[in-house]
Order: C-alpha cells, then sequence, then structure tokens
C-alpha cells in the first residue's frame, strides 16, 4: 500500500507541484486549480504542502449528504456527478484540503492521479514522494537521527 | 491573443488594462523585451531618471505560471539614475509566476505619488493602500506587513530605505530577499513613492496550442535535468563554488582591483558557506534548481536568517573589501537585502572608499576603515542604510563617492555601475563585455567567462586577446537578451534549445515563431537598448573600462602581470562595432535598424 509522503525540511516553496496538478487534471495552470497547496510558514523559506490524506473515517465523507465523497480502495473517492456543491466537506475538514473550483463547477480534492501522482513526477526536490506505508515514517525518522546526530 | 498590460498611473491613481499585439510580442518577447520597447516608445531619453516622467515596466516571460523549469523570472526596465542608460534587471522570486496566473505578463508603472503609496492587485481590482506605516521599513519587514495588510498569500515587491532615499544603488526586492538589484530601479519606485506592490493572481493559463507537445517536451526536459551532474552540483553549492573556479583563473577582483587572487579565499568559498552557515536550500518560483543558499548567522547576540550569500555578494563584501570572516560576509550582504541595496554596488562602494581611506584621501572618518576589517564595513552599511554621515556619500554609488574625495579613478565601474566579480584583466572577453554592456558593467549580459574560463580550451586561453572572443559575446549577449525576454533563467538556460523556446510558445499560446526569429528577437533586444542609450548620451568614450584595469597588472595569483592592453582593447571594441554592424562612435547603422525592423 502507497501513500503520498511530505518531507516540509525538502520542500523549497517553487510550487511547480501546484503547475503539474492543475495540467494533469484540467490542462490549465492555476493555484486554484490545483489539489495541493503549498503554504509558507512564518519565515521566508519555510513551507508546507498541504494535500488530502485520504483520511480513514473521513470528516468529508459523514459530512455529505449525497454519497458523493465515499471511502473506496483507501481512497475518498470523489463523484462530481453526485455532488450538489453544498461544500459542507470543505467545512467538515479539519485542514481544509476539499474546495470548490474559482467557478464553483465542483469540487477539488486530491485522487492520487489514479496511482502515479504529476506532483511527485515533477518534484526534483524529493520533498513530495509517493511510498510504501511504512516507508514514509522512516524517512522522517531517519531524518531525525542525522539532527540527533548534529548532521543538516 | 491574451497577454495583458496592467497600466497604472501614480498620479491621479488611474489604472487600465492593454492588450499586447501579436506583431510586437513576435518583435520583442515579453520580459525585458517588452520592456525595453515601453521605454524606447514612451519615455525620453533625455529625461531625469527620477523625475515622475519615468516609467517602472515589470514583465514576466510568457512561460512564467506553467510547469516550465525556471522560466518564471520578473525583468524590471526603467531609466537608471545609476548610468543614465536603459537599465532591465531580474529576480527570480515568486512575483513574476504570481503575475502570470494573474493574467497580467507587464505592469507599467507611471506618473508619481505624493504621499507613500502601496499597490494590491487583487485580480481585476488595483487597490491604491496608504503606505506610511511601512515607510522607513526594511524589506523584510515591509514584505510582511504588506502581505499582512493585502493577503497571507500574495507575492511581493517592496524597496527599503535605501529606495526611499533615493540611492542609486538602490533595488527592489521580490518577496522581501530576491533581489531586482542592479541599477537603482529602487530608487525610480522611491522616486514615485511606491513603497510596494502586493499581487494576488486569480486567473488561470490555458492552452492555445497543443497540449500534448507541451507534456512531451517537458518531460524530455525533467529527463535532462534530474540526471544532470552539473545541476547536482549546483543544487549542492549554488552560484558560491565559483569563489574557487574564479580565484583558480586569477579572476577574482581583491581589494578594490589592486590584485585579482584572494590568498585565503577558501575561507569565503562555498564549502566553508555549507559547512557553518548552510541551513537549506532555496528555490524560486517554478525552479527546480535550488540554487539559493539559506544561511544563519549569529552576531552581537542576534541570530539572522539570511537568504544568501550568492558567489557575487561573497566577493562583493569579501574578496572586493578582503574582508575574509564569512561571519561578516553574510551579515554584509544580509543587511544590504534588508535596507534594500544592490549587493555589487554596495560591496564595491565600501571597497572604494576603504581604498581611498588606505590611501589617505578620506580622514575624517569616525573609525578606521581599512581592507579587511569586517566590523567597519557592517557600520558602514548601516551609515548608508539609515543615510547618516558618510553613508550619505556610500549609498550614491563608488563613482560619486569616489568623485566626492576628487579621484574618480578610484571606482571601479563602467558608465558609473560597478564591475562585479569577474576580472576582465583576467578574463579578456568579459572587458569588451563591460565596456560595451548597455546597462554599465555587467556579467549577466555577455557572459565570456563560459567559453573563457569553463569551457576554454586551455587554462591561459582568457589571457588571449583573440577576435572570436568578440564573436562568443555577441552571441552571448543576443542569446541572454532572449533569455531575458523569455524569463528564462540563466542556470537552467543551457539545457533548451532554441527549438524548444518554440514549441513551447507554439504549444502554450498558438503562436508560430521560428527559432531564427528568436534569436533575432535577442539582438534586436540588444540593438534597441543601444540605440536608446546612444541618443540618452552615451557614446564610445563611455564604452570603456576604468584606468585601473589598463594600467595596474596583477600583483599575485594565476594572472600575476597582466593589466589590459589598451591598444587590443580599442582594436576589439572597433571590431565588436563593426560586427554588429553599428559605427565607430557605437550608433547602430540605419541599415542594421533597418534589417532588425526597428523604427
Amino acid at each position: 500500500m502507497r501513500m503520498l509522503n511530505v518531507n516540509y525540511e525538502k520542500c523549497t516553496g517553487c510550487r511547480l507541484c501546484e503547475m503539474a496538478c492543475s495540467l494533469g487534471h484540467f490542462t490549465l495552470f492555476s493555484h486554484w486549480f490545483s489539489r495541493i497547496r503549498v503554504s509558507k510558514g512564518k519565515t521566508f523559506f519555510h513551507f508546507y504542502p498541504q494535500f488530502c490524506t485520504q483520511c480513514g473515517d473521513a470528516y468529508c465523507v459523514r459530512a455529505c449528504p449525497t454519497g458523493a465523497l465515499e471511502r473506496k480502495f483507501n481512497l475518498v473517492h470523489y463523484d462530481r456527478n453526485k455532488c450538489i456543491l453544498c461544500r459542507q466537506c470543505t467545512f467538515a475538514c479539519p485542514w481544509g484540503l476539499i474546495y470548490p473550483d474559482p467557478e464553483m463547477q465542483f469540487m477539488i480534492k486530491c485522487d492520487l492521479c489514479g496511482g502515479d501522482p504529476e506532483c511527485v513526477k515533477i518534484c526534483l526536490q524529493d520533498a513530495i514522494t509517493f511510498v510504501d506505508v511504512e516507508e514514509g515514517p522512516d524517512i522522517k525518522q531517519f531524518s531525525n537521527v542525522n539532527k540527533m546526530e548534529g548532521g543538516r | 491573443m491574451s497577454f495583458r498590460i496592467l497600466r497604472v498611473n501614480l498620479s491621479n491613481r488611474t489604472y487600465h488594462v492593454e492588450e499586447l499585439s501579436e506583431e510586437i510580442f513576435k518583435k520583442f518577447l515579453l520580459g525585458r523585451g517588452i520592456g525595453d520597447y515601453i521605454l524606447y516608445k514612451e519615455v525620453n531619453p533625455a529625461i531625469d531618471p527620477y523625475s515622475s516622467e519615468n516609467k517602472l515596466v515589470f514583465a514576466t516571460g510568457p512561460f512564467s505560471g506553467t510547469t516550465v523549469p525556471g522560466a518564471a523570472r520578473l525583468s524590471a526596465v526603467t531609466k537608471s539614475p545609476l548610468t543614465g542608460t536603459i537599465t532591465s534587471t531580474k529576480a527570480g522570486g515568486h512575483f513574476g509566476m504570481e503575475m502570470a496566473l494573474g493574467d497580467y505578463h507587464v505592469i507599467i508603472i507611471e506618473g508619481a505619488s505624493d504621499s507613500p503609496v502601496y499597490l494590491f492587485i487583487k485580480g481585476d481590482e488595483v487597490i491604491f493602500g496608504d503606505a506610511s506605516k511601512l515607510w522607513g521599513k526594511t524589506t523584510s519587514e515591509s514584505d510582511t506587513l504588506l502581505k499582512k495588510l493585502t493577503h497571507p498569500k500574495s507575492k511581493t515587491l517592496v524597496i527599503g530605505p535605501a529606495g526611499e532615499n533615493l540611492s542609486p544603488i538602490a533595488g527592489i526586492f521580490v518577496d522581501g530577499h530576491r533581489a531586482l538589484g542592479r541599477g537603482g530601479a529602487g530608487g525610480v519606485m522611491g522616486s514615485k513613492k511606491l513603497k510596494g506592490i502586493a499581487i494576488l493572481g486569480k486567473s488561470k493559463i490555458g492552452f492555445k496550442g497543443d497540449a500534448e507537445k507541451y507534456k512531451d517536451l517537458i518531460n524530455k526536459l525533467y529527463g535532462y535535468l534530474r540526471q544532470s551532474e552539473g545541476l547536482k552540483r549546483f543544487k549542492a553549492f549554488g552560484t558560491t563554488g565559483n569563489v574557487r573556479t574564479i580565484n583558480l583563473a586569477g579572476s577574482f577582483p581583491t581589494r578594490n582591483f589592486r590584485d585579482s587572487y584572494l590568498e585565503s579565499y577558501e575561507n569565503i568559498n562555498g564549502t566553508e558557506v555549507n559547512r557553518l552557515y548552510l541551513v537549506k536550500a532555496g528555490a524560486c518560483a517554478q525552479c527546480p534548481v535550488s540554487c539559493n543558499r539559506i544561511t544563519k548567522v549569529e552576531y552581537d547576540g542576534k541570530t539572522y536568517l539570511v537568504s544568501g550569500p550568492e558567489y557575487e555578494t561573497l566577493w562583493s563584501f569579501g574578496g572586493a573589501t578582503g574582508v575574509t570572516d564569512l561571519k561578516y560576509v553574510i551579515l554584509a550582504h544580509h543587511l544590504a537585502n534588508e535596507y534594500g541595496f544592490d549587493g555589487i554596488s554596495l560591496g564595491s562602494t565600501i571597497a572604494c572608499l576603504m581604498d581611498l581611506y588606505e590611501n589617505g584621501h578620506v580622514k575624517d572618518l569616525p573609525f578606521e576603515a581599512k581592507f579587511g576589517d569586517g566590523e567597519a564595513m557592517v557600520k558602514l552599511i548601516e551609515l548608508a542604510g539609515k543615510n547618516e554621515g558618510i553613508g550619505a556619500l556610500i549609498k550614491e554609488g563608488s563613482l560619486k563617492l569616489a568623485s566626492h574625495f576628487g579621484h574618480p579613478e578610484y571606482s571601479m565601474s563602467v558608465k558609473g555601475q560597478e564591475i562585479p566579480a569577474y576580472d576582465p584583466r583576467g578574463i579578456k572577453g568579459m572587458g569588451i563585455g563591460y565596456a560595451t554592456s548597455t546597462r554599465g558593467a555587467c556579467h549577466l549580459r555577455g557572459f565570456n567567462t563560459s567559453q573563457e574560463v569553463y569551457n576554454a580550451p586551455d587554462p591561459e586561453y582568457r589571457l588571449k586577446y583573440t577576435d572570436e572572443k568578440v564573436d562568443f559575446l555577441i552571441h552571448n549577449q543576443n542569446m541572454r537578451a532572449l533569455q531575458d525576454s523569455l524569463g528564462v533563467c540563466a542556470f537552467v538556460g543551457g539545457y533548451y534549445e532554441l527549438e524548444d523556446y518554440s514549441t513551447l510558445i507554439e504549444s502554450l499560446w498558438g503562436i508560430s515563431i521560428s527559432p531564427e526569429d528568436l534569436y533575432r528577437a535577442g539582438e534586436r533586444v540588444w540593438n534597441i537598448e543601444n540605440l536608446y542609450n546612444r541618443k540618452a548620451g552615451i557614446s564610445r568614450v563611455h564604452d570603456t573600462l576604468p584606468e585601473r584595469i589598463f594600467s595596474l597588472p596583477v600583483k599575485s595569483g594565476p594572472s600575476s602581470g597582466e593589466a589590459y592592453d589598451k591598444s587590443e582593447f580599442e582594436r576589439l571594441l572597433n571590431l565588436y562595432y563593426e560586427k554588429r554592424g553599428w559605427n565607430q562612435e557605437g550608433w547602430p547603422e540605419f541599415s542594421k535598424l533597418k534589417e532588425l525592423g526597428i523604427e
């Protein structure tokens, strides 16, 4: 089983992932159409790419009145045809990671590009990776060990 | 066709949107090229750069706001208060990308405000805000405040106290830390009382051509980038690794060009930056390279997080001033950014002051200012930023400073703009490049170091006065003009073929333009800049180098004994004019202008 993994320390905030995401899904370029959004931290060099992490018992699924959101195959699946654009999912999601497009036609949320995420392919910093579930924490733990031993 | 121009008038606080015609785009592209064209058409070359008639044009390239790697750079074009020439200066950061995603590729700032003002460009709306609370703040403070006042996700351009004080070596800062440095665009912005611009792009870029073609090419480019060894090195060191390379090529101007080799260069080299100060690598918008060094330095009980240093500032605050304690060099870089100065010009001006001081031409300083004194350098930058005492002279740049003390020959500048970190005595082609650069001394305009050092046939090649160096120079100048007009960064420019640019423009914008025409556009941009300068009063006598380059041989290092031979210089300059299709006074011939379609 694989998951999208992010290493904040490596992210340079270049936002190529946003552009690649909107290109992959909508054949256009726009932050507002991207399912991954990079937020800047307090300093000028801390960045936090954010995307739907496909929760197990997802708040958005619980809030959805029409069954447009449904969890299957470890993915929170969104069905545009069943959606009435009530946006209750946006309010329910604690991280604000499902939202409508600027023209209010549909909701935007990560679908892992069917297993080959565009954001991962374009990230030459390897800040975003698509890894086996066990590997994600491994990366983090390893970089922590590095820090404790005085590396960077 | 959908390149939109936002024209803002600060005098009467109005704005409107114009469309760029396809014909003009094909001739001048965007970025630096369109900026030059607008200035050429609309701003009289004879005006005072600080008058309200001067305009400030911000323009990004046609690939901004896409996935084209390293191609979201921003150009600012204006008449320079430092050189009196046209100047275009470029920066990375996120403003260019945000402009494109807001569906504005060009922003023209006209007139001047009576009181401090900021602009917030939010979708189709432009808000004129009161900037009196921002006035006097440093660049990073201004950036933070402006984002608070407008939107946390907006991208900003700000000036620091240097720009407010009308310093001709002041820059404009993207998101508070990436500099539109050279040529004094910050001073022009200050003269308009424009403290900052915030932008929030609310639009999108769609395809007017074949998206599949675009994707194929992009995949190919990222394939190269992933495998490139050069890129890996660049990611590890940024530009700082150059300190070693250029010292070993005997071309590292040391102590205000009294030498060309810093004996303890290892102390300020990239490996030391990484070992002692590096926190993280940073990158500009849309760029996979991450050349930016983010460092942490402690001084006087305070901790500073610094965006930098770069090779150029390691030189200007290190080699030029003879300071080899890296802590002071990084701190100086930081302070220059915070006060809003161009790091190259400021460092070189301080080096000039130290030189004057050591030779007894400056006497009434409150403290000693000898070469190598880091404390003094930091104090001098503080004074320049606060516009106090000797600082009021430093902020005017080295030529005015040296002239004030009766020794203009101490200023290592061309047309008033300080020479950057490649000594023409050690790399001869750079000399003709500095002399003929359309914005005063500049390494980016014609980077002959590439052919004469990095890819040289032999280590002595850089010292020869061969004719082919003029050909290289003209080619480099044209190519860089093209890249700047496409918003492509020099550090990834090498991965593109001319055909790639054509394909990208066609697939994204549906405009077909051949590789030959693109190259032509680069040449056209260079010619229109030169024509503007000649009209502004620049002539052959200005296309030269400081006397010290001709008369003072290098003392130590691999270029020992080398000066620039004056007669060889004149010969190469003649050859340059001839090959450019210009007359011996440097004016383009009518036939050349006709050939390029410049009216």
